[in-house]
């Protein structure tokens, strides 16, 4: 019941957007989120805007997660500086797969 | 590590976002990288606690649910995590009473708008013979699916006679209502029935039904995001101190609750208690502020019944008397129970209750796949696509694969 779908915002008016959930679906929603713009992202909900989704937050817990992963394979002995390599470039690969266009 | 960069171009921007969903739902590897992490953590409590030490973390909402049966996630725990659903799908928890009222009045020639969720969801009385809003559409009553109050809204300013809206849901879909409601965006002919109920309150009580019951206590609480996207983290962050569990409000990849058990996992392993965010691309820590100003205005939170659990306290919303020319309610006097004349409303011999409290299995059931299944629901959990029982019956939550 509260699923939540990602979709673009396209056009705005007071109370409403029209949005783009992609593969052509584009619906009229109620918009619950304040300082909303063309453009932005939000999680709709049985046809309510109810928030923007933040691209930059996401990666942010995923670097949080790397951290803890470097802790932990620290604790077992492994060398630091290698770990953190190896996260760096996984990191890399993932930001660079959102970046191509 | 700095890995973001300031993007412009709105044709990657649009990539991005996708690509950032596609990562949670699908990268393989990270998924293997946090499975071994949880596994790490599992040993380090194994060597204090011994090997046979259990957690058990519950969520509370059925997308959640979802994810972790369509994904397969129990499969990827050790066996020393338990994942259980708690009450997290407001179709299921419905009392008979709001469908009975429905079903009345849209047999009487009042035009009921309802999502498809509730459609089939069936009355432990029938009333003139019907149990649902499905069979009172078969028998003539007016009932109309809709996709969103928006799309109701559109409807009924078309129709001639009076409408009402079944108004099913937690937080999360609380809005959709409250803002045209004080915005005057609801024509006089259509009414809410308010079935909306809120979801830190009835957490607390499957939590503490468990410690009543003496079964094994819950050890951790994976928040729903949608709802907390509304709500904000603070009132998980109350609850997690008053019971003293730690809580991690989740996103619905399976990357999301991947990371949230792991989350839990750290927090008891240093004795934090509280609330993390582990979806903070959508919920924020004080939510949606206008979203809560606009329930606020529209709604009083009343002690509510919830279908085969009775009342629990400060759990519902019920339309601000200001709006009672819009409350379904007062404008065609419906009864409503209160707690000395509340009845238990489930079906005898139906283990939904324990079902939505965590407390038992949908294989537990004995009707669950036998007289029980999706296409011919008997109780509400096997209704909504949301409900426990449902999703075990679609997508085999069932099967042990470990045995």
């Amino acid at each position: 019941m509260c699923w939540g779908v990602p979709a673009r915002v396209l056009k705005l008016e007071e109370f409403k957007a029209l949005v783009d959930f992609g593969g052509g679906i584009e619906r009229e929603v109620l918009v619950a989120v304040e300082d909303l713009k063309v453009g932005d992202y939000v999680i709709v909900h049985a046809g309510v805007a109810i928030s923007k989704v933040d691209k930059e937050e996401a990666l942010k817990v995923l670097e949080a997660y790397m951290d803890m992963a470097v802790q932990l394979a620290k604790e077992d002995g492994l060398n630091e500086e290698d770990v953190k390599q190896y996260y760096r470039e996984l990191m890399s690969e993932i930001s660079g797969a959102t970046n191509h266009e | 590590m700095e890995v973001s960069k300031t993007l412009t171009n709105s044709n990657i921007q649009r990539k991005f976002n996708v690509e950032i969903e596609s990562i949670y739902r699908r990268d393989r590897r990270i998924a293997g990288e946090i499975r071994v992490l949880i596994h790490k953590y599992v040993d380090k409590f194994a060597k204090i606690h011994g090997r046979s030490f259990k957690f058990k973390f519950m969520n509370f909402c059925g997308t959640h649910e979802w994810t972790t049966v369509h994904y397969g996630i129990r499969s990827l725990l050790p066996e020393n995590i338990e994942l259980v659903a708690g009450p997290g799908c407001p179709v299921c928890i419905t009392p008979s009473f709001l469908v009975e009222n429905a079903v009345k009045l849209s047999l009487e020639g009042i035009r009921v708008y309802t999502f498809g969720d509730a459609f089939k969801l069936p009355a432990v009385e029938p009333v003139k013979g019907v149990r649902s809003l499905a069979e009172a559409r078969a028998s003539g009553g007016d009932v109309v699916v809709v996709y969103s109050f928006l799309d109701a809204l559109k409807e009924a300013s078309n129709h001639r006679g009076d409408s009402v809206f079944l108004a099913i849901g937690f937080e999360t879909t609380a809005p959709g209502y409250a803002i045209p409601l004080i915005n005057n965006l609801i024509p006089k002919n259509m009414y809410i029935l308010s079935a909306l109920r809120l979801t830190p309150p009835a957490a607390e009580y499957a939590i503490m039904e468990a410690k009543r019951r003496s079964m094994p206590p819950v050890d951790g609480i994976i928040a729903p995001g949608h709802v907390s996207a509304i709500t904000g983290a603070k009132p998980w962050d109350d609850l997690s101190k008053r019971l003293g569990i730690p809580a991690v409000i989740s996103g619905f990849e399976p990357l999301d609750l991947l990371l949230s058990i792991l989350e839990l996992l750290r927090m008891i392993w240093k004795n934090e208690v509280g609330a993390r965010v582990e979806y903070r691309r959508v919920v924020s820590w004080d939510g949606n502020i206008e979203s809560l100003k606009a329930i606020d205005a529209a709604f009083d939170v009343v002690d509510s019944p919830w279908r085969g659990i009775g009342f629990i306290e400060k759990s519902g919303l019920e339309v601000k008397d200001v709006y009672s020319h819009y409350d379904a309610f007062k404008v065609f006097g419906l009864d409503k129970p209160s707690k000395t004349s509340w009845t238990n409303d489930s079906f005898s011999g139906c283990k939904c209750t324990e079902v939505i409290l965590g407390l038992a299995k949908p294989v537990d059931c004995k009707f669950f796949l036998k007289v029980c299944n999706p296409s011919r629901p008997l109780g509400p959990c096997m209704v909504s696509s949301e409900g426990t029982c449902s999703i075990w019956a679609r997508f085999g939550g069932h099967l042990n694969l470990k045995s």
